[in-house]
């Protein structure tokens, strides 16, 4: 489904992503872990279209297709979805109303009907209701003044509304409470099934105890330098990163 | 001197009594000393008003030759009542005056008796004298009609009054002066919607006057929604003296109009007196909108806030000078004052000043300005969620004014007058749906 090959990134100049490769199928959850600065977030928004993120070399495909050369919004009706580590405050634009043309617009552009307010509201009070996230969030201006917790969880909330084929959670797990995590959890959870993946950037194994990965892939210096499954996850987190950079220069 | 300064567009006929005719002859004389103001005066150092040199105003017809039917659907809703002005006279035929509510009276300046004028001498006979209050002067000496509002002690109208200015041309540009007072005694409570319109555009110049007079414990809402044709000029002052007690909340929207100017004072003369002055101006193409406020905190615990937001695009100009002046005595005054402009052309302008003076010792006093643009990592943001480009943009455009839209509190209102400023907002189509 996604195809990442020979990616070169700079950012302002600098190198950040140095010839990453990266293949991810339908149906899976891969995670992405690797110490800071190792180009995580940066993998994260330029799948994701974000502006001063240069691609000078290499490729990324998204079922077939030249993820690199489509808008944001033309990639996010496509079905690709970026979980921001840091959700943006949108003062005066109301959550619901944010919310409710997005979805619109994503049904616009794969022709399907647009959903009424009534219809939208019902949507979205049974997804609330299964992720266990109170009502009063739809009332509000995106994220705005939210705890680090309920930012995170808004955006899971959008990604069970939005339901994405291609979904990446960049850092989600980062500054959460146990109870916080598990609704991030719920929320992957339930919409994993064979025609979506998942990327899951993350720092830690916790996230991956609640959602389980089909792989692992350790970025480092802008590359992936190793790959395997769970198991992978729990030694980086007995033994951190260093044994893997002795690897590397062995 | 320009053609305008040599103007008279009061008729020579008007039967008077002598104060009045005294009166407008001083004031027409203060306006021919000084002509139109110029930009060497501080207060309109960034509104020119050379342009209104250029034209040959007539003068309004007496009578107004429209009726009910040629109007275009202007009402408001939630609004019961409605009065109408076109060109700066009071139309009956076009007015829905039923039924206002006990111890309310709307009349027509033009219509009051030799008594009634009388008794509203005090707040007609106001001399503007200083060359920067020129055309104060030439509305006081013209304007020969206006809308007179009196509210009785405790009276209230429970839904507002449409006030409708209608300005249309006369085989070519229009020069209307307006003079509207407004009272409301102990513990009134009015609120009415001010609509400047226009039908056609075609380059009229409004000018208006009003005398507010709020007792103590009263409340007047005032909401002014600014829709003129492009090539409009409008030019407005109101001075509104206020009791112990009352409270003043204006809420403007400046949709349009080539150069229009609002002169807002208020003086809060006794204790716990509070101004609220809020507005957008969402404005495109060669707009021009100038916002001056003044609040004089004449007496202890006094209270103004003001929140100005601004949306400019194209070769747009706003400009915006508060000013607040606590006085000697006024101790306890709480005033806070924010600009805020969102500037979406290069070559679009915002001059915004803050004035504050202070002769007081224990007061609250806040004002803070900014001109930016949009975010873009907002409208990332909102675009990985699938919104197109233009649509995130007027999102965030609107989410920029809301705050102000947020404190009208008539909920019928506030959504009218939502789609009004979406629809004036750059790529607001876009959020119509």
């Amino acid at each position: 489904m996604l195809k990442i090959e020979n990616l070169h990134v700079e950012v302002g100049g600098k190198k950040i992503l140095k010839g990453l490769d990266l293949e991810v199928a339908a149906g899976e959850v891969a995670a992405i872990m690797g110490p800071n600065g190792s180009g995580k977030s940066t993998l994260a928004n330029v799948i994701a279209g974000r502006e001063g993120y240069e691609v000078v070399e290499g490729s990324v495909h998204y079922d077939g297709e030249n993820l690199l050369e489509l808008d944001p919004e033309e990639r996010a009706c496509k079905g690709v979805f970026l979980a921001f580590q840091y959700p943006v405050e949108i003062p005066g634009v109301n959550n619901t109303y944010f919310l409710r043309s997005a979805l619109n617009a994503q049904r616009k552009a794969r022709g399907e009907e647009e959903l009424d307010s009534m219809a939208f509201l019902k949507t979205v009070r049974k997804k609330l209701e299964v992720l266990h996230i109170r009502d009063d969030l739809l009332h509000r201006a995106v994220n705005e003044g939210f705890s680090g917790g309920e930012k995170k969880r808004n955006e899971i909330f959008q990604m069970a509304v939005l339901e994405p084929r291609l979904a990446i959670l960049d850092e989600t797990d980062s500054g959460l409470d146990i109870d916080a995590l598990k609704i991030v959890a719920d929320g992957v959870n339930q919409l994993r099934d064979a025609k979506r993946a998942f990327v899951v950037v993350t720092h830690y194994q916790r996230l991956l105890d609640h959602i389980v990965p089909d792989s692992v892939h350790v970025l480092s210096d802008g590359r992936i330098v190793k790959s395997g499954d769970r198991a992978l996850a729990e030694k980086l987190e007995a033994e951190g990163y260093a044994w893997l950079e002795d690897e590397a220069a062995a | 001197m320009t053609a305008l300064a040599r103007m008279q567009t009061r008729p020579s006929d008007l039967r008077e009594p002598a104060w009045l005719s005294d009166y407008r002859e001083a004031q027409g004389a203060h306006f021919k000393e000084h002509g139109l103001p110029q930009p060497r005066l501080e207060n309109w150092k960034y509104t020119a008003l050379r342009m209104l040199e250029q034209h040959e105003f007539r003068s309004p017809d007496p009578v107004s030759v429209l009726q009910p039917e040629d109007l275009p659907d202007l009402a408001v809703p939630g609004a019961r009542w409605r009065v109408v002005f076109v060109n700066g006279r009071f139309s009956s035929a076009l007015s829905l005056l039923d039924d206002l509510p006990d111890g309310v009276r709307v009349d027509s300046l033009a219509e009051l008796d030799e008594a009634d004028l009388e008794s509203l001498r005090q707040d007609i006979v106001q001399d503007f004298a200083r060359p920067d209050e020129a055309l104060a002067a030439l509305c006081a000496a013209d304007a020969v009609d206006g809308l007179v509002l009196r509210a009785e002690a405790g009276a209230r109208a429970e839904q507002p009054i449409h006030v409708l200015h209608l300005s249309l041309g006369q085989d070519g540009p229009v020069l209307h002066n307006q003079r509207d007072i407004v009272h409301l005694a102990a513990g009134a409570r009015v609120t009415i919607i001010e609509h400047h319109r226009s039908l056609g555009g075609s380059g009229n110049f409004s000018n208006r006057l009003a005398t507010i007079r709020l007792a103590e414990n009263s409340h007047l809402g005032q909401l002014r929604l600014q829709q003129m044709g492009d090539p409009d000029y409008l030019v407005t002052r109101q001075d509104c003296e206020q009791a112990a007690g009352s409270h003043l909340d204006y809420i403007g929207f400046d949709l349009g109009g080539r150069l229009v100017r609002h002169d807002l004072n208020c003086r809060l003369a006794e204790p716990e007196a509070k101004a609220t002055l809020c507005g957008v101006y969402a404005l495109d193409g060669k707009r021009h909108v100038d916002n001056h406020t003044r609040v004089d905190h004449v007496a202890p615990q006094t209270a103004s806030e003001e929140l100005f937001k601004g949306v400019l695009d194209g070769r747009a100009r706003a400009v915006f000078n508060g000013k607040v002046v606590v006085h000697e005595g006024a101790d306890g005054t709480d005033a806070a004052q924010t600009n805020k402009n969102l500037l979406l052309s290069p070559h679009a302008e915002v001059d915004t000043k803050p004035e504050l003076v202070i002769y007081a010792d224990d007061v609250k006093c806040a004002h803070g300005a900014t001109v930016g643009q949009l975010d873009e990592l907002q409208l990332f943001y909102l675009r990985t969620r699938g919104l197109p480009e233009p649509e995130a943009r007027a999102l965030l455009t609107f989410g920029f004014c809301r705050e102000v839209v947020d404190r009208v509190d008539n909920f019928d209102l506030e959504s009218y007058l939502t789609g009004q400023l979406v629809d004036h907002l750059p790529a607001g189509q876009a959020m119509r749906k």
